[in-house]
């Protein structure tokens, strides 16, 4: 489900320590398919060396964990705000 | 406290001062807290009156920026512009105590000349985000 969405997401989360954004697991980047309502996002506290295309957790609207086995990102919620409040946006960090 | 724009690498990607939220309550904080960070950041570009293509990032206070873009890439990509002319306005206030803001036909022109339907900045023949 939404793999190329998924390849997009790791390798922007993959930019941020290549960028120095970032320290340990801080920091993530979400991506959204505005035609299935769908975020992909960055699991919680995963160390970005180990992160893989299959473990970017996707969400509906709501929040609900749609498919992946790993908790989302502890800022989902902050996302999701600004993909329903700002409808022109694809990614967000 | 916002990011003066005072360059044209912060007017090529921020349209004007690279705003900064109010803090967070006592309740939103202890509630909802990062469904409030989300609102708080909706609340201000509407007091605001400013366009998130326009200004595609924002400093939560006491907190972090969040940055958005087209796509994942675009929003890390304005995350970096970000950082840089944060640090260059710093550096640029501390040298300075008679810092100004760029002119707004600087602004204007830098802004303008990348982004809208006037843009002529880089190929058009040539795949580029930027």
């Amino acid at each position: 489900m939404l793999e190329e969405l998924k390849q997009a997401v790791l390798a922007a989360n993959l930019a941020l320590p290549k960028h120095e954004l970032v320290t340990f697991t801080w920091g993530n980047v979400s991506g959204i398919s505005r035609a299935d309502s769908l975020v992909v996002i960055k699991p919680s506290g995963v160390p970005y060396e180990e992160l893989t295309a299959e473990d970017m957790v996707v969400v509906d609207f709501d929040g609900n964990v749609i498919e992946g086995d790993l908790r989302p990102s502890s800022d989902t919620p902050t996302h999701l705000v600004l993909y329903k409040a700002f409808p022109e946006i694809g990614g967000d960090v | 406290m916002p990011i003066p724009a005072l360059g044209t690498t912060h007017a090529d990607y921020f349209y004007g001062d690279i705003p900064c939220t109010r803090k967070l309550t006592q309740t939103e904080v202890e509630q909802a807290y990062e469904l409030e960070t989300g609102n708080v950041i909706v609340e201000t570009f509407a007091e605001l009156g400013l366009d998130p293509k326009a200004m595609p990032g924002i400093l939560v206070a006491n907190h972090a920026p969040f940055c958005w873009g087209k796509d994942p890439q675009d929003a890390v990509y304005h995350a970096v512009v970000l950082e840089i002319v944060a640090k260059m306005a710093l550096n640029t206030v501390r040298l300075n105590e008679n810092w100004a803001a760029i002119d707004q036909f600087l602004l204007d022109k830098h802004y303008y000349r990348k982004h809208g339907a006037h843009a002529y900045y880089g190929q058009t023949n040539r795949v580029s985000t930027h």
